[in-house]
């Protein structure tokens, strides 16, 4: 006999001790750059290989969720790179390092094989709760790691990665002794029976499931791109205002740059349930402000709620470039916590709004909201030390990239002319003559 | 029912399970310790502490 509240815990312990493996070659860098004799340009190509895997990974791990079940997906993910990290400890070759912590950092695929778990438990009215809480203390794990590891460990990465790879051999096995995949066979079998080809296709071509990964690229994608970016932004754009507070020597101004930096992780992770909570609320009290968007969907208080959070992302990206560009260290980083919450406002926002609207799909279309929006991850960072000042890229992707999402996202969900239920291809072009499900496009 | 009406239940937990106030209990934990953190690291980073954490 299991509870929901059981499986909820089950799913966030998973997925926290996944992310804490995702994000432990970065917290040793380091010390194996130090160990191996890397380059700087090796150091850099080790900490963008965390992203490597995880679009197509996500978009793989969604569909197995829903086609074997979550319980299965998440213990296998678990066992495989526990294993791998339990390796990884031992190896004397770089290459084999490399490739062996690629795999681990694979981890982080797990995301969306949780938030299919949970949607397979909880009740619409909710979700957003639900699947905040799951997310938001999961993803605490990278903050935590950054922090933890290395006082923990010092430079001994082998004995981090070999406890790391244990506990995660542990929480598989509890995960495949306790975990269930849905409240009630029904549920997992609709799932399970809607995992074809022509289901992702139809889910991939939806132009509501675009623009909601277009709105976790904004939000999600964004933060891991601040997560590897900031650190080099602080050191380099405030040098000089670092120094006068008595910092001195590359450690030091590292150290006190990471430290800014991990003002935004632990918002944006922190502050995420509370965005699911608030989505819960708005759908409750039927609040609907934007005349621009659609208030006659089952779904629409949640869709209002995220362009809050939208537009409060865009805004504080431009406020960054221009307090940057003043020289306001201390005014830098108190908006840039309120960047994080609006982050995990909209990173809440969006999985608040997934399962409700792919309630018979929530794996696949988790996999693909989740998955390929992370490439945003290894996009922007390219953008903010492309552009001539190093404080002007965040206006620049504010600009070039989320007012057309934005735009796109409201052209959507929008009143009268929106195409929230529609996509490339009819629903009978993809998945034939079956009736459609009320209140959503699944 | 139409997304822009309200549904009878207050902000209270009624028509939750139990879990849910749990649940909220736990946000509202979370936020606070985002604060908390934030609070702390500017403490130590504008006092020019931040290396002595180890």
């Amino acid at each position: 006999m299991t509870s929901k509240v059981e499986q909820l815990c089950l799913a966030t312990l998973g997925f926290f001790w996944a992310f804490l493996m995702w994000f432990s070659t970065a917290a040793f860098s380091p010390s194996i750059g130090v160990a191996f004799g890397l380059t700087t340009g090796e150091l850099a190509l080790l900490a963008s290989s965390a992203l490597w895997l995880a679009p197509p990974g996500r978009v793989l791990a969604g569909w197995a969720a829903d086609r074997v079940g979550a319980h299965t997906t998440f213990t296998v993910i678990l066992a495989v790179t526990g294993l791998v990290s339990i390796v990884s400890s031992f190896v004397t070759s770089y290459e084999v390092l490399f490739v062996a912590r690629l795999v681990v950092a694979s981890a982080g695929i797990s995301f969306v094989v949780g938030i299919q778990h949970v949607a397979q438990w909880f009740d619409e009215h909710e979700m957003g709760t639900a699947e905040g809480l799951y997310a938001g203390t999961g993803n605490v794990g990278a903050g935590v790691g950054a922090l933890v590891l290395p006082r923990l460990y010092g430079v001994n990465f082998g004995d981090a990665f070999l406890h790391l790879g244990v506990g995660a051999l542990l929480i598989a096995g509890l995960y495949w002794w306790r975990g269930v995949p849905a409240k009630d066979a029904a549920s997992a079998e609709v799932a399970r029976s809607n995992a074809s080809l022509k289901d992702t296709l139809f889910v991939w071509t939806r132009y509501s499931a675009i623009a909601l990964m277009l709105a976790y690229a904004m939000s999600f994608g964004l933060e891991t791109a601040m997560n590897s970016w900031l650190p080099s932004y602080y050191a380099t754009g405030f040098a000089n205002e670092i120094g006068d507070l008595g910092f001195e020597g590359v450690a030091a101004v590292q150290t006190a740059a990471g430290t800014f930096a991990a003002v935004q992780s632990f918002n944006a992770s922190l502050w995420r349930p509370f965005s699911g909570y608030m989505s819960d609320l708005w759908q409750r009290k039927g609040w609907t402000p934007y005349p621009v968007l659609a208030d006659d969907r089952p779904y629409s208080p949640r869709v209002h709620w995220l362009l809050t959070a939208l537009v409060c992302i865009t805004v504080l990206m431009v406020a960054l470039t221009v307090v940057g560009m003043l020289g306001l260290l201390p005014a830098s980083v108190v908006v840039l916590a309120a960047f994080g919450v609006a982050v995990s406002f909209g990173t809440g926002g969006v999985f608040a709004i997934v399962p409700v609207l792919f309630p018979d799909r929530p794996g696949t279309a988790s996999g693909f909201i989740g998955g390929i929006s992370t490439t945003g991850g290894i996009v922007y960072p390219v953008v903010f030390g492309g552009v001539g000042s190093i404080h002007a890229g965040y206006a620049v992707v504010a600009i070039a990239f989320f007012l057309p999402i934005i735009a796109f996202y409201v052209r959507v969900m929008g009143r009268g002319g929106g195409v929230a239920e529609g996509g490339i291809g009819s629903r009978e072009r993809w998945l034939g003559e079956e009736p459609a499900v009320a209140g959503g496009d699944d | 029912m139409s997304g822009g009406e309200p549904t009878p239940d207050e902000d209270d937990g009624r028509g939750h399970d139990d879990w849910y106030r749990w649940g909220r209990a736990v946000l509202y934990a979370e936020m606070a310790l985002a604060v908390l953190v934030t609070v702390f690291s500017l403490y130590l980073a504008f006092t020019g502490r931040a290396g002595l954490l180890t």
